[in-house]
């Protein structure tokens, strides 16, 4: 074991806090290879969470007292077989607990929207059509036949990715749904690309000088962000941005007078993006802030810095440290931004899912929710994996 | 400098120099034209896009107003451009006339020839026979149910149809239909290669008639994009391009006329329309068949008594609605048939601002000190204009008078979804709601007929029941407007309705947008808009 490794058990051992895995190096040891230090690195972390001890999961208990290698690594061959890919096994439990989740969504969203008042026969031919063509309409959808056998016939077709006919415009739902769930992604990723910059940046500087001037305005700054109401927010973008300077457009995806291309598409990204980003960028920004302080202030820092680690390196090691803290509410804040984009949709002309599916509500299009709920579904159990899969990767506690 | 630093200002660099030209990049006006001349004309719509497969719609006449007629025609259209000071005329589109029979049943469309679709397919007897079996014959292998659910609302009275030679189309009515010519102004006419070519159930994305404009492009739920159709028959419109897009958000709308990202939207907000001129844009408005009412329950509690909903319809200040409120997007409507209608008579507005009499009528009545009740509002919908705020006014209105109003909200799919069961949502006493009575005669007894499906109120009254009918059987337009103006005169004498506004169809264009004849009627001709300096 090498000094920088027995130190930073130690510093584990002291701070009785579980981010302190994540320290993996020590920058003044030549030979340190970077094979080496993941080694190490991967050990130490194995010893400060417990994860060597035969007792188990008390990582935590386990990390406060001085750690040492198994007496007899035989004696746990098994359990390393069975941890081999721990990851995997995590993902692969998750992605079989998103089946019934999904299905109960389904089934719940399916018996809600048909249960509401209103009903998409009137909402597609209107008050005036004659009882025929609404007998005629209501037979074809299937609103003649019992709940249950409706919902079983869907959930037959879904599974051959056929979702049905959208109710209000008579096409097939999945040529509506896939191009919006594009459109929507899009969006996301954008704001969600605003969100981490955003409240890294704020986050960070607001950690490093909370006294200072630069920590009071970022601290401000993201909380101005989250309590902005966001119509306003957007509203004022627009009559700022696209009114008032001309500079950018005030919705749509591209210049009806353009060529399109990814030029004029981050042209009519901004602006949306930005009013979708403001909320989850001031919460992350302030956890972030919360996360890395917490660090800084901690033994760890104190370590570092007494090693002689100058500002930059101790911020570095100690943002690692703090990054758990970013990926769960990155995570979190990327799925509310998925969910949550229908109105900067609806106020932006984006078309995207939430813009589809509120057009779907009013008009009781039940195909169409049905089919936009199963899509955003998975979709948000494939987000919450990725995320769950970064994090699982970095941190054994969580693979359970 | 390190290789990590040095990335990292390259990065930066990158990043700036990306936001810096995104941003610099200014934003195109609409208007633009491909140089033929009349520009383009980009149209920012209140709703959704519809489906643009002939009849099928799905979002409502403005979908209808904005692309299937511009793209479509059927045997009829609306005259949209002879006149702006009355409700237009029915007139020849692919048949350029007709007649009826003395058995009132039989019906002979001349065809017009000459035209073509926008395809090239020459338009005969056969295209209509064609598009007719898609319609309403179920063996047709172009029939679907959402085309036949849809087209029985104008052709269903259609018993029978055959070619009695290349010009000359014969159809027969399961009964006197008077309107029946206006009607198939409704019954859009498809190009039969093109249906075939793409089958039946992708034309909505290849769809192909014989209207001013001709299909481009459409980016699912967000644009349609439409070109010149230069072989129109009745002249090829000025326009070069026609673009409709969604924005259902009215500050949205206002927003991208105002940055010129498009140049003409559908009813803007009534409080942004100062600051909309101010910008240079013009507002246009004009009457058509619109009327925004509540609907009272003509057997329950106070409403049953005929003083009563009289009393209602003299304490409200319609005036002030229109005026202040929507300002003057609206006119005050006095009586039961909406201005811009061949059944309004001038003389027939009855109902004034005058809470004493409302008071006087209320004591006559029985009920001195007002009574409580409930109405039903929807939040938005189609044509309903400010639906909680006009009722918020009409409730301070009534409770001057001592009828004291509980407001029920409710969104506009689940109110119309109840009334077309018989039913009020929120089982309230009345509801509130907009329609535009004549758009068709065919829907008029729905409204009014004792009979009706719909939640009328309960509204009945024999004499109004057999006016509505005998008209219907009128081919003759004069008789038939007199028996409406009849009937709608006794509905107004009745006072099932508290009848509030008549809306005037506002739009905001671009200084830029020439040429538009606003007519009467929810409908537009764009074939006279051009786009330019």
């Amino acid at each position: 074991m090498t000094t920088g490794t027995s130190m930073n058990a130690w510093l584990a051992a002291r701070a009785h806090r579980p981010q302190t895995w994540g320290l993996s190096s020590n920058p003044r040891l030549p030979h340190d290879s970077p094979r080496a230090r993941r080694g190490a690195a991967a050990r130490v972390r194995r010893q400060a969470l417990g994860l060597n001890n035969p007792t188990g999961r008390a990582g935590r208990r386990c990390a406060a007292a001085p750690v040492a290698e198994p007496e007899d690594p035989a004696a746990h061959a098994p359990r390393h077989r069975h941890r081999r890919n721990p990851v995997t096994g995590f993902l692969l439990r998750r992605l079989l607990l998103a089946v019934p989740t999904l299905l109960g969504v389904s089934a719940v969203v399916f018996a809600t929207v048909a249960l509401v008042p209103g009903d998409p026969v009137t909402a597609f031919l209107g008050p005036g059509a004659p009882a025929e063509a609404r007998q005629a309409l209501a037979e074809r959808i299937g609103l003649d036949r019992p709940l249950p056998v409706r919902y079983l016939d869907w959930l037959g077709h879904a599974l051959t990715g056929d979702l049905g006919t959208s109710t209000a415009t008579q096409r097939p739902v999945t040529a509506q749904l896939l191009p919006a769930l594009g459109e929507t992604l899009t969006l996301t990723a954008a704001a969600f690309a605003l969100v981490l910059a955003g409240g890294v940046l704020l986050g960070t500087l607001g950690a490093l000088r909370p006294r200072g001037l630069w920590g009071r305005l970022c601290s401000g700054a993201s909380t101005l962000a989250v309590s902005a109401p966001q119509y306003s927010v957007a509203l004022l973008l627009i009559a700022v941005f696209a009114v008032h300077w001309r500079l950018l457009p005030a919705g749509g995806t591209h210049d009806v007078f353009g060529g399109g291309g990814p030029g004029d598409l981050l042209r009519h990204l901004l602006l949306p993006a930005t009013a979708a980003a403001l909320v989850p960028l001031g919460l992350t920004a302030r956890v972030h802030r919360a996360a890395l302080s917490a660090v800084l202030d901690g033994d760890l820092a104190d370590g570092l810095r007494a090693r002689g680690l100058g500002r930059a390196a101790v911020l570095r090691h100690c943002a690692h440290n703090a990054s758990p803290a970013l990926l769960t509410i990155g995570g979190l804040q990327l799925a509310y931004l998925l969910e949550g984009v229908v109105f900067v949709e609806t106020l932006f002309a984006w078309p995207g899912l939430g813009r589809l599916l509120y057009d779907a509500l009013t008009a009781r299009d039940l195909p169409m929710i049905q089919g936009g709920v199963l899509i955003v579904g998975t979709a948000f159990v494939g987000i919450n994996l990725l995320v769950d899969a970064a994090h699982a990767a970095i941190d054994p506690r969580v693979r359970g | 400098m390190s290789k990590h630093v040095r990335t990292r200002t390259r990065a930066a660099a990158l990043a700036a120099v990306v936001l810096l030209t995104t941003a610099g990049c200014t934003t195109a006006t609409a208007g633009g034209g491909d140089g033929t001349g009349g520009g383009t004309l980009v149209i920012g719509a209140t709703g959704k896009l519809p489906n643009l497969d002939t009849v099928i719609g799905g979002a409502g006449f403005e979908g209808k107003r904005l692309l299937s007629f511009q793209i479509y025609e059927g045997l009829t259209r609306y005259d949209l451009l002879e006149h702006t000071d009355r409700p237009p005329q029915v007139t020849g589109a692919l048949a350029e006339s007709w007649q009826v029979a003395p058995d009132r049943l039989t019906w002979t469309f001349t065809l017009r020839k000459g035209v073509t679709f926008q395809d090239g397919t020459p338009f005969d007897a056969d295209a209509v026979l064609f598009n007719l079996h898609r319609y309403l014959d179920k063996s047709s292998p172009e029939y679907t149910d959402a085309l036949g659910a849809a087209a029985k609302e104008y052709a269903g009275d259609i018993a029978s149809y055959r070619k009695t030679d290349d010009a000359h189309i014969e159809l027969v009515t399961t009964a006197p239909n008077g309107h029946f010519p206006e009607d198939l102004a409704h019954v859009l006419i498809a190009s039969p290669t093109a249906v075939r070519t793409s089958g039946t159930a992708n034309f909505a994305q290849h769809p192909v008639g014989t209207g001013p404009f001709g299909f481009v492009s459409q980016t699912e739920g967000q644009q349609v994009e439409l070109a010149a159709n230069r072989a129109y028959w009745r002249g090829a419109p000025k326009l070069d391009r026609l673009i409709v897009k969604a924005l259902p958000d009215a500050a949205a709308r206002t927003a991208a006329l105002r940055s010129g990202g498009v140049n003409w939207i559908e009813y803007p907000n009534p409080d942004d329309l100062d600051s909309l001129k101010a910008s240079g844009a013009q507002i246009l408005t004009n009457s058509y068949d619109h009327l925004w009412y509540w609907i009272l329950d003509t057997t329950k509690g106070p409403w049953a008594d005929v003083r009563v909903r009289q009393a209602a319809n003299y304490a409200i200040d319609r005036q002030a609605v229109a005026d202040q409120l929507l300002h003057g997007t609206a006119d005050p409507a006095y009586q039961a048939a909406p201005r811009a209608t061949a059944a309004y008579d001038p003389a027939g507005d009855r109902y004034s601002h005058d809470p004493a009499k409302a008071k006087k009528l209320l004591a006559d009545a029985g009920y001195p000190n007002g009574f409580s009740t409930s109405v039903t509002v929807p939040t938005g919908g189609s044509g309903n204009l400010l639906p909680v705020p006009i009722t918020e006014a009409l409730q301070r209105d009534l409770a001057a008078v001592g009828i004291k109003v509980e407001i029920r909200t409710t969104d506009w799919t689940t109110l119309i979804g109840a009334e077309a069961k018989g039913k009020v949502a929120l089982d309230s006493d009345a509801i509130a709601q907009s329609t535009t009575l004549f758009q068709s005669e065919a829907l008029l007894p729905l409204f009014v007929g004792s009979n009706s499906p719909f939640w009328t109120g309960h509204y009945a009254n024999p004499a109004v029941d057999g006016l509505i009918s005998a008209a219907a059987a009128e081919p003759e337009q004069g008789a038939r407007q007199a028996d409406y103006r009849t009937a709608l005169r006794q509905v107004t004498e009745d006072a099932p309705w508290l009848f509030v506004v008549n809306d005037r169809n506002p739009r905001a264009l671009a200084p830029t947008v020439h040429g538009l004849v606003q007519p009467q009627s929810w409908f537009l001709d764009l074939t006279t808009v051009r786009v330019g300096n």
